[in-house]
């Protein structure tokens, strides 16, 4: 089943602008290190849907994405007895951890359109509407391939992550305006490719 | 009156996308109050609105029971062989990111160095030493 991104009350949690100190996972840090795997479950159960999306969307494929976040989990596990609380939030690490190792394979893939792979997500339309949905969503896959990586990853964190300006600036290693420059940049980008694909998609279909 | 000016209105939607639960969180009232007072602002939202759309329909398959599972199962970590420290140190300080401004570096470097060198031993007062050095034998030794 797919991940209904439409309902962003479901799926889109929005996090206070910063706060180091208001870290949820602070306390849950606290006790993996202390050897608790209940509170791994609980860290697993808090962030494992959004970084899988992120790096499924990233890297096209769902096999890559997993061995992506197992991998970033591992990390997490022995990130915890040394966490302090710092400038960034432990979501915003984990993001950049995940970035990190997509980035890593789709670098050794040496692919420039990775998101053309990806298989199409499930729904339950009829088969006319199904068609005209996976047309639509590989439109806009084809679409964000195109844009330049940096762009691409702000416009992920941002609109499908969830994350505050502030933290996808910090997943990103940038100032916040520079966030800013590059998801407007990146929408400017995708609509002018979006308005293009669809003048030739009606062309085709006429 | 809203103490947003519109030109930072468009700059949200351009960057953010029409959910305000997108914007900033302490520039969200006063977006709201403009978007209020403005039909201009409303329209801008609108075309916003229609990119977010197009956006949401990027649907990807959520993560697997079994990932999940084998997750839990990879804690606790098992100690990491020397392999994998390296590796991790490697990526922790930027992995392959910090391939290109080293080679650059180390260009820079090999172009710069020899003239620099070269440069400073130009710039040695050959003649000062040398008379120095001699100065420093010809009184070595000898008692006043």
């Amino acid at each position: 089943m797919a991940a209904n991104v439409h309902d962003l009350s479901a799926h889109w949690m929005p996090v206070a602008d910063s706060a180091p100190d208001a870290d949820p996972d602070l306390p849950v840090l606290k006790r993996i290190a202390s050897g608790d795997s209940a509170a791994c479950s609980l860290l697993v159960d808090r962030h494992l849907p959004r970084l899988h999306a992120l790096a499924t969307r990233m890297l096209a494929s769902a096999a890559d994405a997993d061995e992506v976040c197992q991998d970033a989990f591992v990390r997490a596990w022995r990130q915890a007895p040394d966490w302090k609380p710092g400038a960034a939030r432990f979501s915003s690490w984990l993001h950049q951890v995940v970035l990190n190792l997509c980035r890593d394979r789709l670098r050794s893939r040496r692919e420039s359109v990775p998101l053309e792979q990806l298989p199409e997500g499930a729904h339950e339309d009829t088969p006319e509407q199904a068609q005209g949905h996976v047309d639509r969503m590989r439109m806009i896959r084809r679409a964000l391939s195109q844009l330049p990586p940096r762009q691409r990853e702000a416009l992920l964190l941002c609109h499908f992550q969830g994350l505050t300006n502030i933290e996808a600036a910090a997943a990103l290693e940038l100032s916040v305006d520079a966030l800013e420059s590059l998801l407007a940049r990146a929408r400017r980008g995708l609509r002018g490719i979006l308005q293009a694909d669809t003048a030739e998609y009606s062309g085709v279909q006429q | 009156m809203s103490s947003m000016k519109p030109a930072r209105l468009i700059e949200l939607l351009d960057a953010y996308g029409a959910n305000p639960l997108r914007w900033p969180k302490a520039e969200r009232a006063a977006a709201s109050q403009l978007l209020a007072s403005s039909a201009e602002a409303r329209a801008l939202r609108e075309q916003a609105a229609l990119l977010d759309a197009s956006l949401d329909q990027f649907e990807v398959a959520p993560a697997s029971a079994l990932l999940r599972a084998r997750i839990l199962r990879s804690y606790p970590p098992t100690p990491i062989g020397w392999r994998v420290w390296l590796a991790e140190l490697w990526q922790e300080l930027g992995g392959w990111r910090l391939v290109t401004p080293a080679f650059a570096a180390s260009l820079f470097l090999g172009a710069m160095l020899p003239n620099l060198l070269e440069q400073a031993s130009t710039d040695l007062p050959d003649e000062d030493l040398i008379a120095a050095v001699q100065w420093v034998d010809d009184d070595f030794g000898v008692q006043p």
